[in-house]
């Protein structure tokens, strides 16, 4: 087995014939039914509608993530400021809108931190603001050559303190029923969450596979070098999947606030952990050029199942951490496994 | 076997416990309305606002972190069902998940007795969600939780540990709901964002009883709270008693735009908000953290050569403040060779050692042993929705105000503080015997 | 012959050709820079803050720095075989409570024995996961991280542990050696060793050259996956080892701490001139690294600082750092 693999990958199918099957054929989509099944059979409530709900509210949360690092991953970087990209966009937005209301002489907040504007402005500056910081990763990964870890490591760092220092430790309270809509509002029985996450993922799905910008963004994964000699413009890409990674970020930020009818700076620790080992449980690799939204989303979807099926039995948070820790490696192990096997 | 040690031991330890028994006792008759004192003392301080803050550094900081708002919201009252605690009372216990002895003030405050609760043919399933199982001061809380539950043979309560992620903890909530638990019981870490779901179980008809922090719902059945205020008040006492309004502090705090620290150094700055002669070196957050408090005050003692005092608001903080002064051997280094005075909060066995010590000057108790309260204030609430219970619990459950806890017995603004050996109510692991 | 992963090891790109000389002429530029900028946050800080510039000062900036300047020493050794550790601080808390448990035998020896050990077990494990399974150090430590948490909190049962009576525990962390404490000397020492590790002509040579093209390592004799053994078991020793000397200075063995530190561990390595994709950069620079990182924070606390406004002046010197590093670089990084 080479160490450079030199060709690049059929997006979806890894060069395996049969669409279709190839859909069927993925350890994800067994593992998630596998604890769909013992979800159903251990526990009288684990298919209620309720519960379906709220499993499908946090696989939006995570599955968003883990999109955006997917789109990221696939070009061979990482970027670990998600999460707090989630929690700093929102803040920032509210306080621009505060900035603005004191231009305009609106009052934006109200007592006890309850923010009394328009909601709609705030959704709109909180996917600029991750567009943003995905666009200062971007620039410092293409341009200043700086390595993913690092640059995205600073943002992160940045923005945790920025998420601190900007709002005095105060959270902000989000209650206005156009907020609220993302993280409460159903159609019929499914949240609208839900429905956003499957939204990125059909945009997502169809750029990688039926639009140029997926053959040059796996291209620069596969063989970057090769990718370049061929006219692909690197720095350009990475720009653009930093970017989609932060609007993913701050589109999960919205959703989580919208929740929790509330922005504080705390929220969403570590959460950038976990949309790395949700891609990489998809099948995505670290080293670029393989893995599919398809796949992430199956991901998340097996993640969010087993910590809801966990939390139903009211497992000590302790063997929690322990069987997803076994859980990520023994996964990783056996998907390395079989595309050795397939190879 | 030589019975003769035995039966001598045996009479010094009644003797003893004799002897502690009029200690208490006569403590208790001094200190019957300790919780009035206490919010008497509250009251008198609780009018100093930033105008009328003579001293310039206080002013800007309490100014800065915005603590007037909270202050002002922070509950303050008669305890329910007009309870009167005295030190002394309480039951005594091996804790559940420490394993650790425990006297728990409070199992008299709105209480219960042993046996089934409510309709004894029905199994009552009760939720117990908090964070931090491997801290100290949390894991005694699920204790008293635990304890009391344990206390009924037809509840059942489920003690799960959130991870420090308040979207965890919120979809914990969301699963009971789903589950039709009878009843949960909280420690919220942050207020904003437990609201919406103790709002959701609430309109699913499940009472919800927070313990110590709150949360942003007004909706919630009860609200059992800490004394934040009493903390912060007396730690401002004993300082201006120490160092009657002159010298230098460093302020090692809580986390910005916790509860905790907004009430505590919200109170002790109003304390000593009208003494121009403090000086104000440094104000640190150090988050709760023992690691990051020993390192912050490392770098504060090379900072600052005289120090006369150092704040601290948490038990985890004060030691490893006073570790960090010891290893800088600053411990007697305020100015005229007096020892730095160190104020700190919770009753810790660790911070008692140290009192008795000598090395930590006073420490507000501030008790994690309220679990039961709260399993017992939303077991009520169960009965009052289902109609066996005449009268629902009061939406705010005080906890009674703690006096401080010296080493040397004295009066300070007429209340009177305890010494360690008259505090029985320390939490958490004793050092000597963990270190056999 | 052992073969690379090609997922893990495409971290890089084309990365330098293998051969310790060439990686460690460039290094010296940047070991140069770093002093330079060292020598000018001392100055600075000097100049700005008269209590800074005392003996006194600068023991307390060292103490400090022991901790994570040990386990960076061993990040960079990993980072320099092209793999990756963030279950540094799993291993650090559950060593620390094995140890803990320990105490009760009276014996000094017998506990630090343990706390080592555990690090070393822990560090092979790492590393057999990462060689036998070819999954990636990233999730290997990664979930390592979350498990070796877990147990530590099963078997402590959440309880901190106080080593008090233990007057030979606490010397690692309180007590002195001609003046100069004993955190610092295990710092100097270890240091020391890793750089003759680094230097010394046939394991150096081999380290760099498995980071820098594992393939052509293997090929050329190199033992590639018993290279990655020894830095897996070299970090989890040296995790242990920063957990005993925290331990030691604070008297408090909790199952709670040391959360997070893998990532200020790896921006030390990084701010060192180490690169994420193996194969380049020095001890001497993360030496360096710890040093300046160590004395930003002090200073920013003597100037009263807020711990998050230092979040921010960390991120930003790290980047300023690292910045004139990767534009000069041609290749692609990781």
């Amino acid at each position: 087995m080479s160490a450079l693999p030199l060709t690049t990958h059929e997006p979806g199918a890894d060069g395996r014939p049969g669409a279709a099957a190839a859909v069927l054929r993925q350890p994800m989509l067994w593992l998630l039914a596998a604890l769909l099944a013992a979800g159903a059979l251990s526990s009288p409530y684990f298919l209620s509608a309720d519960n379906l709900a709220n499993l499908l509210r946090q696989v939006a949360v995570f599955g968003l993530l883990a999109l955006g690092m997917n789109l990221v991953m696939l070009t061979g970087r990482i970027d670990l400021s998600v999460g707090a990209t989630m929690v700093f966009s929102v803040i920032a937005a509210v306080e621009l809108m505060v900035l603005a209301g004191g231009v305009l002489e609106v009052r934006m907040m109200g007592r006890g931190n309850t923010y009394v504007g328009p909601a709609v402005p705030v959704v709109v500056l909180t996917l600029a603001m991750g567009a943003l910081v995905g666009l200062i990763n971007g620039l410092g990964v293409a341009y200043g050559r700086v390595a993913p870890f690092i640059m995205t490591l600073v943002t992160l760092s940045a923005l945790r303190g920025l998420s601190y220092v900007l709002s005095n430790g105060r959270p902000y309270y989000l209650r206005t029923d156009t907020y609220r809509w993302l993280g409460e509002a159903h159609v019929g029985p499914v949240p609208v969450a839900a429905l956003v996450l499957l939204a990125v993922f059909v945009v997502f799905a169809w750029i990688l596979h039926a639009h140029v910008a997926g053959k040059r963004i796996y291209a620069i994964g596969g063989d970057e070098k090769t990718a370049r000699f061929a006219g692909v413009r690197v720095g350009r890409w990475l720009l653009a999947v930093y970017v989609a990674s932060g609007l993913c970020a701050a589109l999960a930020g919205l959703i989580l606030t919208s929740r929790a009818n509330s922005v504080d700076a705390p929220m969403a620790t570590g959460y950038e952990l976990s949309a790395i080992a949700i891609a990489v449980l998809g099948g995505t690799s670290l080293a670029g050029g393989q893995g599919s939204p398809y796949r992430t989303l199956c991901a998340a979807l097996v993640f969010a199942a087993g910590l809801n099926l966990l939390t139903l039995h009211d497992v000590n948070a302790w063997y929690q951490d322990l069987i997803i820790g076994i859980v990520l490696i023994a996964a990783v192990a056996a998907a390395v496994r079989l595309q050795r096997r397939d190879a | 076997m030589n019975l003769k040690p035995m039966v001598r031991m045996a009479t010094l330890v009644r003797a003893l416990s004799g002897a502690a028994l009029v200690g208490a006792a006569a403590a208790a008759a001094a200190q019957s309305s300790v919780h009035e004192q206490l919010n008497a003392v509250i009251a008198k301080y609780a009018k100093v606002d930033e105008k009328s803050m003579t001293n310039p550094a206080v002013k800007a900081i309490f100014a800065k972190d915005g603590f007037a708002q909270e202050l002002e919201a922070y509950p303050v009252g008669k305890l329910a069902d007009g309870f009167v605690w005295k030190p002394g009372m309480g039951a005594s216990f091996v804790g559940p998940f420490s394993k650790l002895p425990i006297k728990a003030p409070f199992t008299d405050y709105l209480p219960l007795p042993d046996g089934p609760v409510l309709d004894p043919k029905k199994t009552y399933r009760i939720g117990f969600v908090f964070h931090g199982f491997n801290h100290s001061w949390l894991v005694s809380l699920a204790d008293t939780a635990a304890w009391e539950a344990a206390r009924h043979p037809n509840v059942q309560i489920d003690v799960i540990d959130a991870q420090y992620d308040d979207n965890k903890m919120a979809q914990v909530i969301d699963t009971w709901v789903t589950k039709k638990y009878d009843g949960i019981v909280l420690w919220p870490m942050r207020e904003a964002p437990m609201g919406p779901p103790v709002d959701r179980a609430i309109a699913a008809g499940i009472p919800v009883v927070s313990v110590d922090r709150r949360t942003s719902s007004d909706k919630v059945s009860s609200e059992v709270t800490g004394n934040f205020y009493a903390n912060g008040v007396q730690q401002g006492l004993y300082l201006n008693q120490a160092l009657k309004g002159q010298g230098s502090l460093v302020l090692t705090r809580k986390d910005l735009g916790s509860t905790a620290d907004s009430i505590r150094a919200g109170g002790f700055l109003q304390v000593i908000g009208r003494s121009p002669g403090y000086k104000i070196l440094g104000s640190y957050h150090v988050n709760s953290d023992r690691t990051l408090s020993f390192k912050t005050t490392a770098d504060a003692m090379q900072a600052f050569k005289e120090v006369d005092a150092v704040y601290t608001a948490g038990g985890e903080e004060a030691m490893g403040a006073l570790d960090a002064i010891r290893e800088a051997k600053r411990l007697n280094s305020a100015p005229g060779g007096r020892k730095i005075v160190i104020v700190a909060d919770d009753d810790s066995k660790e911070i008692m050692r140290e009192i008795k010590a000598g090395t930590i000057d006073m420490v507000a108790p501030y008790t994690p042993l309220i679990g039961d309260l709260g399993v017992r204030a939303v077991i009520r609430h169960i009965g009052f929705k289902a109609g066996l219970v005449k009268e629902a619990p009061p939406k705010l459950i005080l906890t009674p105000n703690l006096p401080m806890i010296t080493k040397a017995k004295m009066t300070i603004e007429g209340v009177q503080t305890l010494t360690p050996d008259e505090w029985p109510y320390a939490f958490g692991p004793d050092k000597a015997a963990a270190a056999k | 012959m052992e073969t690379t992963l090609p997922t893990d090891r495409r971290v890089a790109g084309s990365a330098a050709a293998p051969g310790a000389p060439r990686q460690q002429r460039l290094s010296l530029d940047a070991v140069m820079g770093r002093v330079a900028l060292l020598v000018l946050l001392v100055a600075a800080a000097s100049a700005l803050q008269p209590a800074f510039a005392t003996a006194e000062n600068a023991r307390t900036v060292l103490l400090a720095v022991a901790t994570v300047g040990v386990m960076a020493l061993g990040m960079t050794l990993v980072l320099l075989a092209g793999e990756l550790d963030l279950s540094i601080g799993g291993v650090a808390v559950i060593s620390g409570v094995v140890g803990g448990m320990l105490l009760r035998s009276g014996s000094v020896a017998l506990v630090v024995a343990g706390v080592l050990a555990t690090g070393v077990v822990c560090g092979l494990v790492n590393g057999l996961l990462v060689t036998r399974l070819r999954v990636p150090s990233l999730i290997v430590t990664l979930g390592m991280l979350g498990v070796l948490r877990a147990l530590a909190n099963i078997l402590s049962g959440g309880q901190a542990i106080y080593p008090e009576g233990i007057a030979g525990y606490l010397w690692f962390g309180r007590g002195a050696v001609l003046g100069v404490p004993v955190p610092v000397w295990v710092f100097s020492i270890a240091a020391a060793a890793a750089v003759v590790l680094t230097r010394h002509a046939r394991f150096g040579r081999a380290l760099y050259a498995v980071g820098g093209n594992a393939t052509a390592a293997g090929l050329s004799g190199i033992r590639v996956d018993r290279v990655r053994l020894l830095v897996f078991a070299a970090s989890g020793l040296a995790a242990a080892l920063a957990g005993l000397l925290e331990t030691a200075r604070l008297a408090y063995i909790g199952p709670a701490g040391f959360t997070g530190i893998e990532l200020s561990v790896i921006a030390v390595a990084t701010l060192g001139g180490v690169s994420l994709a193996g194969g380049r950069g020095t001890i001497e620079g993360t030496l360096l690294a710890a040093l300046i990182i160590g004395v930003v924070n002090n200073a920013l606390n003597i100037a009263g600082v807020s711990s998050y406004v230092q979040q921010i002046v960390t991120a930003a010197v790290i980047l300023v750092v690292v910045l004139p590093d990767s534009l000069q670089r041609r290749e692609r990084e990781a």
